[in-house]
């Protein structure tokens, strides 16, 4: 039964202006929202073309420094003056890696390949990425697992990437000749990973916002090795994408900090498989296109590639590319996607329709380090995608598994 | 998801012979800015429909934005752009629109207020209107 309660026109015009304010209230903070969102999807996009721009002008100076090591009996300084672009240059990588990878989380477009795997060589890996700067730090590192082998359900670079964060993380903020502990806790459905050092530790205000993007932690006078405050963002997605999570303790500034990482256990047993053996790279000269707009890139990938004994010619444009393509018999054809005159994924479409000759392997060479644009390639015809700053290691190996074991061709021409 | 609602509004501004979709459209507005000035008065009521213009212009840029504005007959300011835009756009492009720019409204509406009221609000605003929220089985 329902009772009518009298409502007064003085309570009636009360309650009218309480809804009016809530409505405004409502639709301003749909605005704001919207307008948060539309500046965050600026932020990434701008993201997104500044590793772009910045991988550019770092692919020939990559492979300028290999070039070095090449020749570094010709003048005794030179091994040294190596040494520092070497090591900026990998610091910069990093840094551009970082980039990338924050513009990947924020959209999503980060995938894991997940498989039953052990823990331990998750954190082996982690320590194998980690090492050098826990070396530089002249910092011990306490591994403490649990005797046991214990099976997770992941992606083994990507977990190895978890911790290989968070114990660089503990390089940085931990002080020199300090030590560094990880330790696993199994828990009934669980395991709790922790990376634990006794640096400048973490301040209550701080630790709610500690993974988020771009928040910075508690800044050590001698910490020379700077950071985008990336790296702890990337472990929560990361962690959060297996299933787990993660969370920092700390009693305060300067008493440290532990980030323990809880995943869940497989219900799969390990698969019985050996490890893949790489063979050591056997390249045969091969005739090679570059086509490459941007002049260092196209001369010192040609330079290089000259020096493994190929044959290679230098397009710089995409109509130029593909006229030679189709005048002329090529094994491989490294090409840039951002060509002037017809784009990358153009100029293989139309090789395709157009070449009589047998069609060259067509690698694409792009500074987007994004699945979407590796699918597009791939279905504009490239066979295989990569993401410069490309090594001439890496160029190596990938011709040495093209053309394993085989016969040269370049030699017949 | 498209509900009853939203196809029972989508059927209220379809385009039909010699009937103005601009016409039908702001009645509807009016009807509907009176029922709710006595539960959110105008000043609620503007903010949420210049929200709603503003979100259905991504969809149809060709709307105007809510601004003072030459009078309606009824002597209303506040549908005056609506009815400048949609007279410029063919029946089915103003009827989409029109039932896009309802439906945002609507649906905005009853994340605020809850959807038992808004079709309360809805059925009293639009009595006399072939207006019928009710998810009905399809006749055999």
């Amino acid at each position: 039964m329902t009772q009518d309660i009298p409502v007064s026109a003085e309570l009636a015009s009360k309650l009218l202006e309480v809804n009016q304010n809530l409505v405004i209230s409502s639709v301003q903070a749909q605005q704001l929202q919207a307008e948060a969102e539309a500046a965050n999807q600026q932020k990434n996009d701008f993201l997104s073309m500044l590793a772009h721009e910045l991988r550019n002008p770092l692919a020939p100076v990559v492979m300028a420094v290999e070039m070095l090591q090449k020749i570094m009996s010709a003048h005794p300084q030179l091994p040294r003056i190596h040494d520092i672009i070497a090591r900026q240059v990998t610091h910069m990588t990093q840094l551009i890696d970082s980039l990338t990878e924050a513009s990947r989380v924020n959209t999503g477009k980060i995938t894991l390949n997940k498989r039953p795997l052990l823990l331990s060589e998750a954190i082996e890996n982690a320590i194998g990425i980690s090492q050098p700067f826990i070396d530089r730090r002249k910092q011990e590192l306490i591994v403490n697992l649990p005797t046991v082998p214990i099976v997770i359900d992941g992606d083994l670079v990507r977990l190895a990437q978890v911790f290989s964060n968070l114990l660089i993380n503990a390089t940085k903020f931990a002080p020199e000749h300090d030590r560094i502990e990880v330790s696993a806790c199994l828990l009934p459905d669980a395991v709790a990973v922790s990376v634990k050092d006794h640096g400048v530790g973490v301040t209550p205000e701080l630790a709610p916002f500690i993974f988020d993007l771009f928040t910075q932690g508690l800044r050590t006078l001698e910490r020379s090795q700077g950071g985008l405050g990336i790296g702890l963002s990337l472990v929560r997605t990361l962690t959060e994408m297996h299933g787990g999570a993660v969370r920092v303790h700390s009693d305060g500034e300067g008493l440290g900090s532990e980030f323990i990482v809880t995943l869940p256990l497989s219900s799969q047993e390990l698969p019985k498989s050996g490890a893949p053996v790489v063979a050591a790279a056997q390249v045969s000269p091969r005739r090679i296109l570059v086509i490459e707009d941007n002049k260092d890139i196209n001369e010192t990938l040609n330079f290089c590639l000259s020096l493994n004994g190929h044959i290679v010619t230098s397009a710089f444009d995409g109509q130029t590319g593909l006229d030679i393509a189709l005048g002329n018999h090529f094994d491989i054809i490294f090409c840039d996607i951002g060509l002037p005159g017809m784009n990358g994924y153009e100029l293989v479409k139309q090789l395709r329709m157009q070449c009589a000759n047998p069609i060259p392997v067509c690698i694409a060479m792009t500074g987007y380090d994004q699945p979407d644009y590796q699918s597009r390639g791939l279905k504009a015809g490239f066979d295989r995608y990569l993401v410069k700053p490309i090594s001439i290691d890496a160029l190596t190996l990938l011709i040495a598994d093209l053309y394993p074991q085989q016969a040269t061709s370049a030699s017949q021409f | 998801m498209e509900t009853a609602r939203h196809l029972s509004i989508q059927r209220l501004v379809r385009p039909l012979p010699g009937v103005s979709v601009a016409d039908v459209s702001i009645d509807l507005w009016l009807r509907l800015a009176a029922e709710l000035r006595l539960l959110i008065g105008d000043g609620g009521f503007l903010p949420l429909y210049r929200r709603s213009v503003q979100l259905s212009a991504a969809s149809f840029p060709w709307l105007l934005p809510v601004s003072e504005a030459p009078p309606l007959a009824s002597g209303d300011t506040r549908f005056a752009n609506l009815k400048i835009s949609i007279d410029q756009q063919d029946a089915r492009e103003a009827s989409q629109a029109s039932a896009f720019l309802l439906n945002t409204f609507i649906d905005t509406l009853a994340r605020l207020i809850g959807e038992t009221l808004t079709t309360g609000i809805l059925r009293s605003a639009w009595a006399n209107t072939p207006f019928d929220p009710i998810d009905k089985e399809p006749s055999s």
